[in-house]
């Protein structure tokens, strides 16, 4: 790792050394309104939530993206990090972008094409860059159909820590191990805890991590990092119901964590 | 304080260097050691082993120790064309990505399979896009890296390439014509590429013929060029390589 952090990605490492596992909300623009999306994002502030990553494989774009991030900023003081689905998930509003390439995409589109598309829009808006390593697992989901990724089996985590470990010498800064949006389990904890140990780059896990056993699993097995984006979308606007919800995903990665040796 | 910082340094105060290619499979490893010796009294700043057939095994291992032996102040950076182009005997593993590869394999998948084995090696590694432009298409690079060559006639493009690769995270940016090309890298290519990279250090090889070609490159922002060595007896070698030096040193000086 070399010394060009900004200032998104020291606050992560900052978190990360005092808290050992940060739990992030996706909010995925066309799932909920910008109203709901605001209101969300203000109680999972007050629950311990530490950033919001906005994003999604399809519709996450224009008008909707903007105003998406504006309310979010409006309603909460985190930090807004984009997580595109594609070329057009840009926004000057937000702080940060992950800078994702596909590493086990089947096409050079989704590994350094998108990339070369993005990169003057991206230096012009004046975004701080994350260079992230997006690596997806079964089941896939829909990003790993739009993405053809040939998704790593989930009974071999070596396949993982290798595609990883090529990411950190690639250059990327971070880590998102992803299962998928709405995935019935999050990448298996052997797999988490492999990809963390092979690595010095903190580890992100994405997708399926739908419950609160799920997210005491993968903070315990040694994420650096967790999203949690449909456990809050199947709360469908009902604050209450979206507060006790984050406030028990959050408590589960902070027992996670205790239990780590 | 790792190689890669002492190169970075000596760009830093130079303004541009000179790094010299062996290919195994061209010089053989007996003449490896006289080559990187020429080499070096020739005023080369470091010594690239690599190419892009037949770069493995006990000839790469013992072409590395050869140079070692005879050049031990330069260092040795490997340039792998594919996986079995790793060998713990040299100071820095260039960490490649062919970035503008039509096969993800060159892109990231070979990287996935070497990772582990890089990684027990404990080598110093520096992550560095790979981009084939034209007529790298012609050459063995390209053809084996099965390249969309990036196009004289769009420089832009090749800068937007090399701004996606700093975003991704990479501290070095490699601008191929490939080996024996009909003509170097372009020098609208060079200049578009480093106003995209900022401090990031661009290299530039492949088809490089003359001092004069080197020298242009040099003031239109290169800060590595990077000659071959192939076909070459060690009197007319040590002469070129001072030649190329002297020019490219002094291009360094011009250089804003």
């Amino acid at each position: 790792m070399h010394s060009h952090f900004g200032k998104v990605y020291e606050t992560i490492l900052n978190g990360i050394s005092e808290m050992k596992c940060l739990p992030f909300l996706v909010i995925d623009p066309p799932n909920q309104s910008v109203e709901t999306a605001g209101k969300i994002a203000s109680v999972a502030e007050k629950n311990g939530i530490f950033a919001v990553a906005v994003g999604g494989s399809v519709g996450a774009q224009g008008k909707l993206l903007h105003e998406t991030i504006d309310e979010i900023k409006a309603s909460c003081s985190l930090p807004v990090i984009l997580f595109p689905g594609n070329i057009a998930t840009l926004s000057p509003n937000a702080d940060a972008i992950y800078f994702m390439s596909m590493l086990n995409s089947l096409d050079p589109y989704f590994i350094s094409g998108a990339q070369t598309a993005s990169s003057i829009p991206v230096k012009k808006m004046g975004l701080e860059v994350i260079p992230t390593s997006y690596i997806i697992t079964e089941p896939g989901r829909a990003v790993g159909w739009v993405g053809r990724a040939h998704l790593i089996p989930r009974d071999k985590p070596y396949l993982a820590s290798a595609t990883a470990l090529a990411g950190q010498y690639l250059g990327a800064h971070l880590t998102i191990l992803e299962s998928g949006g709405g995935a019935h389990s999050p990448a298996p904890p052997e797999m988490v805890a492999h990809v963390s140990s092979m690595t010095n780059i903190p580890l992100v896990v994405a997708g399926g991590v739908r419950n609160e056993n799920y997210a005491f699993e993968t903070a315990l097995a040694g994420a650096s990092i967790i999203h949690f984006g449909t456990a809050l979308e199947k709360t469908g606007g009902d604050l209450k119901k979206a507060e006790k919800v984050v406030s028990g995903l959050v408590s589960a990665v902070e027992k996670g964590v205790r239990k780590r040796k | 304080m790792s190689v890669f910082d002492e190169i970075l340094k000596k760009i830093k105060k130079e303004k541009a260097l000179l790094f010299v290619l062996i290919d195994p499979e061209d010089v053989g490893y007996e003449n490896a050691g006289g080559t990187a010796k020429q080499a070096m009294a020739g005023g080369a700043d470091a010594i690239l082993v690599g190419g892009t057939v037949g770069v493995q095994g006990e000839l790469l291992d013992n072409t590395i120790k050869s140079i070692k032996k005879s050049a031990p102040e330069l260092p040795v950076l490997l340039f792998p064309g594919d996986i079995s182009g790793v060998s713990s005997y040299a100071d820095v593993l260039l960490f490649m990505s062919l970035l503008n590869s039509r096969n993800p394999y060159y892109i990231s998948g070979v990287q996935a399979l070497a990772a582990p084995l890089v990684a027990r090696s404990g080598i110093e590694t520096v992550p560095m896009a790979y981009l084939v432009v034209e007529p790298g298409q012609n050459t063995a690079a390209g053809w084996v890296g099965d390249v969309r060559p990036l196009p004289v006639r769009k420089p832009k493009l090749t800068s937007a390439y090399a701004l996606a690769a700093k975003l991704m995270g990479m501290r070095l940016v490699y601008l191929e014509a490939g080996s024996g090309a009909e003509f170097p890298v372009t020098l609208p290519i060079v200049k578009y590429a480093k106003q995209a990279l900022g401090s990031i250090p661009l290299i530039v090889g492949g088809g490089i013929k003359t001092p004069k070609q080197a020298s242009e490159r040099v003031l239109a922002g290169a800060d590595i060029i990077v000659i071959g060595t192939a076909f070459e007896n060690a009197k007319a070698l040590k002469k070129k390589i001072s030649s190329f030096s002297k020019a490219i040193r002094l291009a360094g000086k011009k250089k804003k």
